[in-house]
């Protein structure tokens, strides 16, 4: 889908995310292998309006956007770019109108260890909603 | 998890509820929330039991467990309900401090145990797959977001329509 495409690019294109995390951006898991400190997001839902001639084009969906490093710190700093980029962003992206992206949410990623720094991977967590045009 | 919803002439309704006596009131607020509530309980046991395989699964025992719970705390004009997963064997805490339920239960070799809040959001695992090397990142299979997402329109219209019905005989 075009949104997922332009929710990369944006993030791609920002300095700061940039500067953390080059072109670490996968979609749902990380690759196998890949280095940290990397992004994963995944699209939780996706509601679309509709008229009574049909759907109207205008769609919101709701980004669970997972900021992955090997220290809480990392983890933070990497949240916090994500968040000044995304929250409050309106613009086009890839050929998709977005008219709002607002920060709906946001917590740690829960681990299964108690000792989290035994896993050296920590986690944090952005709900982002977009209100887009198809 | 919260969201809000817009009750259309919330200022009439109130001054209405205020006019009536107290425990009429009360019956008319709690039976609209309820009605939403259920209505969100419906959606999320709904796509819960998507996930995983079998009657067994980790989704339907999720959506088995989640049921509609009246606030502990309660004051005076307010009223609340919350959508709560009922206890359930195989449910643990995920790790977070001393508290934890992972560390404290006692927990038996061989028998699966699911953390709702980490099927929810995702985890951090070490090895996904086992494999050396493999990403630690699990990710979400989200049940109440969705639910949330899709229903909240419905459920504002549920409440705002019951609350109508209460006070007017509508």
């Amino acid at each position: 889908m075009a949104v997922e495409k332009a929710l990369r690019s944006i993030l791609m294109n920002d300095a700061a995310v940039h500067n953390l995390v080059a072109d670490r951006i996968f979609p749902i898991v990380r690759r196998e292998g890949s280095a940290l400190p990397a992004i994963t997001y995944q699209q939780i839902s996706g509601v679309r309006d509709h008229v009574f001639e049909g759907p109207s084009g205008f769609v919101e969906s709701r980004f669970q956007i997972n900021c992955w490093a090997s220290t809480y710190e990392q983890a933070d700093t990497l949240a916090d770019a994500v968040r000044s980029v995304l929250d409050g962003y309106d613009g086009t992206s890839e050929g998709v109108v977005i008219k709002c992206i607002h920060l709906i949410d946001e917590g740690d990623m829960p681990s299964l260890l108690a000792d989290n720094e035994a896993l050296n991977f920590h986690g944090k967590r952005l709900d982002i909603m977009i209100w887009f045009d198809e | 998890m919260e969201f809000s919803v817009q009750i259309t002439g919330a200022k009439e309704i109130e001054a209405k509820l205020l006019s009536l006596e107290r425990k009429f009131a009360r019956t008319i607020v709690k039976d609209a929330l309820r009605e939403g509530a259920n209505h969100l309980m419906k959606a999320m046991k709904g796509s819960a039991g998507t996930i995983g395989k079998g009657q067994t699964g980790m989704g339907k025992r999720i959506a088995n467990a989640l049921a509609v719970r009246v606030w502990r705390r309660q004051y005076r004009g307010v009223y609340g309900l919350g959508i709560r997963l009922k206890r359930d064997p195989a449910f643990v805490g995920y790790a977070q401090g001393s508290a934890s339920s992972l560390k404290s239960k006692k927990l038996v070799q061989g028998r699966r145990y699911f953390i709702p809040t980490a099927i929810e959001y995702g985890h951090a695992f070490p090895g996904r797959g086992g494999r050396k090397g493999a990403p630690k990142d699990v990710p979400a299979k989200p049940f109440a977001r969705p639910a949330i997402d899709a229903e909240k329109g419905p459920v504002e219209r549920i409440i705002n329509r019951r609350l109508l019905d209460g006070l007017y005989g509508l």
